[in-house]
């Protein structure tokens, strides 16, 4: 079962939510599931998970895309590889080709329709894979180089490493990049299940509506989790109840959560109600999962 | 003009209420650009009337034309995006995936796939209710190019600026450390990061000043919620005095931020005390750093 | 040597055009002729991406050793310095004339990094 924790506004708790919840499943499975279960984390960009999941570090890749390089023995400046790219990554100059691959979207088109084989792709790094052990939980997390600017690439190929890496009896625990652009809908269009957490006020009310246009989009079975619970007003409830969105949690607002938080601490050993509505959360999840 | 980018590499620092307040303090000479425009949040505060919108197109996705396609299927091989399949024997394009490339309209025999601008998105040109203007946007819902928007945003918002002889471009800028925050903070003269003592808040502090640096701009910050975690509190302050990062204030954890929004203000118009005159010292900092 | 002004105007007494890649036009001067001749660059004034790289290719095309404009960005910049031109940099409210007496005398400054 593969489950995103997903959001419209940034700050409101998916990755507090994701760490905690993979890591109370895993000290569960040896009681209740017979499940492997697994933390992803999704927001290459700034990947906060590994802060509070402390695991010992298995294996690390660097993971890469294509860009072209330009050959100046065969090129014969027919500039027609200029013409090929869409999006402007390539200048052509009397004496030489020019690739720009922070705009380069490697597609092959330049280097597979050169008449003169004069580019050929090379890989260019995009960032680093680290795949963690701690107890029964494994955790992976991807971070994007800085300078690169599309998370995109890097996220699918995370999600490719998992697929390959693990099969059969798994949870899989995707935290999510906030917002509702592309990396969002590359982590997000094939999950079983999307968690959107919310916080009770305008800010987190208006970008769940967009997030939820968004996993409707894509055709996802998702829930809402309202997190800060107390702070604002109840429009986020109003709402979800009108147009029949199932709220499957509701963590309240407390100082402790957010001091437990600013350490880098996890919340359900500490904080009993906590650890409740997680696993009332994950009940929910696997119950709405089965349902058609 | 002098151009303010204010960013937060992590989300819910508290980054547009405290651009607001700043937009409230020097209304009467100041632009406002939202660049965040994946979930823009700007409007909600400075109610802008959206009286100038426009379409804005970027990026292309192909068509498939089912009648002039022979199935020849040579589009299929091309597509590095998995973005074409066959129903029955029909060529479809799935547009989420088209990352718009056009490799296959090169390659058709047939000349059957044709590349359409994709509309991204609408931005608008806004008085606010504190009578200066907003450039905001809101991007499509799976739309992509979305660095694009934002660079439009900020070029509509700088030719208003000029036009409308103001000296203060307020750009409120996106998360994260991607296209989109690089294309907020070009051509900023100053960086405002905010940011909240904790492990991840730092953390993620550190990953954006890094894209600053690539980019030498001057940078400082404000710490929010500061007294959250004293001890990051002083992390935080002993990794900008190595950096050369200005200290702009430290606003102690305040419920008028919530508050604030909630009741649809700013929060110097809600709340009279300690943390609106926080924010005016912060803002009076960062005035005399770029003037 | 052929030198090359991001201008607002057409002639000697046209000011000098800050941008680069959006810039309303650019003269070519050539030294050994001493002919002036000016280009348009309207096709990229509303080009939303790319300018400067167009912008740098077509000035390039122009033969020409130096450009003299405000500011250049990184890819503008990436693409000249990979044509081996150099870029000198200059106040905009000048006219061409004074740049390139500027530029003569040397008092102008070289972009030698993109940024």
């Amino acid at each position: 079962m593969n489950i995103a924790i997903a959001s419209g506004k940034g700050g409101t708790g998916k990755t507090t939510l994701a760490s905690n919840l993979a890591s109370l499943l895993s000290k569960n499975t040896k009681n209740q599931l017979n499940k492997k279960i697994i933390l992803v984390d999704l927001d290459v960009e700034e990947p906060n998970s590994g802060l509070f999941i402390k695991g010992k570090l298995t294996t690390q890749e660097d993971k890469f895309r294509a860009v072209p390089m330009w050959n100046n023995k065969k090129c014969t400046f027919c500039e027609q590889c200029k013409s090929f790219c869409n999006f402007n990554a390539i200048a052509v100059l009397p004496n030489s080709v020019l690739i720009f691959p922070e705009l380069c979207h490697s597609c092959f088109a330049c280097t597979e329709l050169c008449p003169d084989d004069a580019l050929k792709m090379t890989d260019r790094k995009i960032g680093t894979l680290s795949h963690y052990k701690l107890n029964d939980l494994v955790f992976i997390e991807s971070r994007l180089e800085i300078g690169e600017p599309s998370a995109v690439p890097l996220i699918k190929q995370t999600k490719e490493y998992v697929n390959k890496k693990f099969s059969g009896n798994t949870i899989i625990i995707f935290d999510s990049p906030p917002g509702t652009s592309c990396p969002v809908i590359e982590s997000v269009k094939n999950m079983d299940f999307v968690v959107l957490v919310t916080e009770p006020t305008p800010f987190g009310l208006h970008d769940l509506k967009l997030a939820i246009e968004t996993v409707k989009k894509l055709n996802r079975k998702f829930a809402v989790v309202i997190n800060k619970y107390g702070i604002g007003n109840n429009d986020v409830d109003k709402y979800c109840e009108k147009n029949k969105i199932p709220i499957i949690g509701r963590i309240p607002d407390m100082k402790k959560i957010a001091e437990l938080y600013s350490r880098g601490k996890l919340l359900y050993d500490e904080i009993i109600e906590v650890k409740e509505e997680i696993e009332n959360i994950f009940s929910e999840v696997t119950t709405l999962c089965i349902e058609n | 003009m002098k151009e303010i980018v204010i960013i937060s590499g992590k989300g819910g620092t508290g980054k547009t209420s405290i651009i607001a307040s700043f937009a409230w303090l020097e209304r009467n000479d100041v632009v406002v650009a939202d660049c965040d425009v994946d979930a823009a949040n700007m409007h909600l505060l400075l109610n802008p009337d959206f009286d100038y919108p426009e379409d804005f197109y970027s990026g292309q996705k192909a068509n498939i034309d089912q009648i002039a396609c022979s199935g020849c299927g040579k589009c299929i091989d091309v597509c590095r995006f998995d973005a074409i399949s066959t129903i029955n024997t029909n060529y479809n394009v799935n547009e989420i995936d088209c990352e718009g490339c056009g490799y296959c309209a090169i390659i058709c025999p047939e000349k059957a796939i044709k590349m359409n601008e994709t509309l991204s998105g609408k931005f608008y040109i806004s008085q606010t209710r504190l009578k200066n203007s907003l450039v905001h946007a809101r991007l499509k819902i799976a739309a992509d190019n979305s660095g694009k928007l934002v660079t439009k945003v900020k070029n509509e918002a700088q030719k208003l600026v000029k036009k409308e002889n103001k000296t203060y471009l307020l750009v409120d800028g996106a998360p994260g450390i991607g296209c989109t925050v690089i294309a907020s903070i070009t051509g900023a003269n100053f960086v405002v990061i905010v940011t909240e003592p904790t492990i991840a808040g730092l953390h993620d502090m550190k990953r954006v000043h890094q894209l600053i640096q690539n980019f030498k701009i001057k940078a400082g910050c404000i710490i929010n919620k500061a007294d959250l975690n004293i001890s990051i509190s002083k992390k935080i302050k002993d990794y900008l005095k190595i950096n050369n990062i200005k200290l702009l204030a430290e606003f102690p954890y305040d419920n008028s931020f919530t508050e604030a929004i909630t009741s649809g203000k700013t929060i110097i118009e809600y709340d009279k005390g300690e943390i609106s005159a926080l924010i005016n010292q912060s803002w009076e900092k960062i005035k005399k750093i770029v003037l | 040597m052929k030198i090359v002004f991001s201008t607002q105007g057409k002639d000697w007494d046209a000011k000098i055009d800050p941008r680069f890649g959006r810039a309303a036009g650019f003269l070519l001067f050539d030294k050994e002729t001493g002919s002036l001749h000016w280009h348009s660059n309207e096709q990229n004034i509303n080009a939303p991406h790319g300018a400067g790289i167009q912008a740098g290719q077509n000035v390039a095309k122009l033969g020409a050793d130096v450009v003299i404009t405000g500011h250049v960005g990184p890819k503008a910049f990436s693409t000249l310095n990979n044509a081996k031109i150099k870029i000198f940099t200059t106040e905009a409210n000048i006219t061409i004339k004074e740049a390139y007496e500027r530029f003569k005398q040397g008092e102008l400054s070289e972009m030698k990094t993109a940024l």
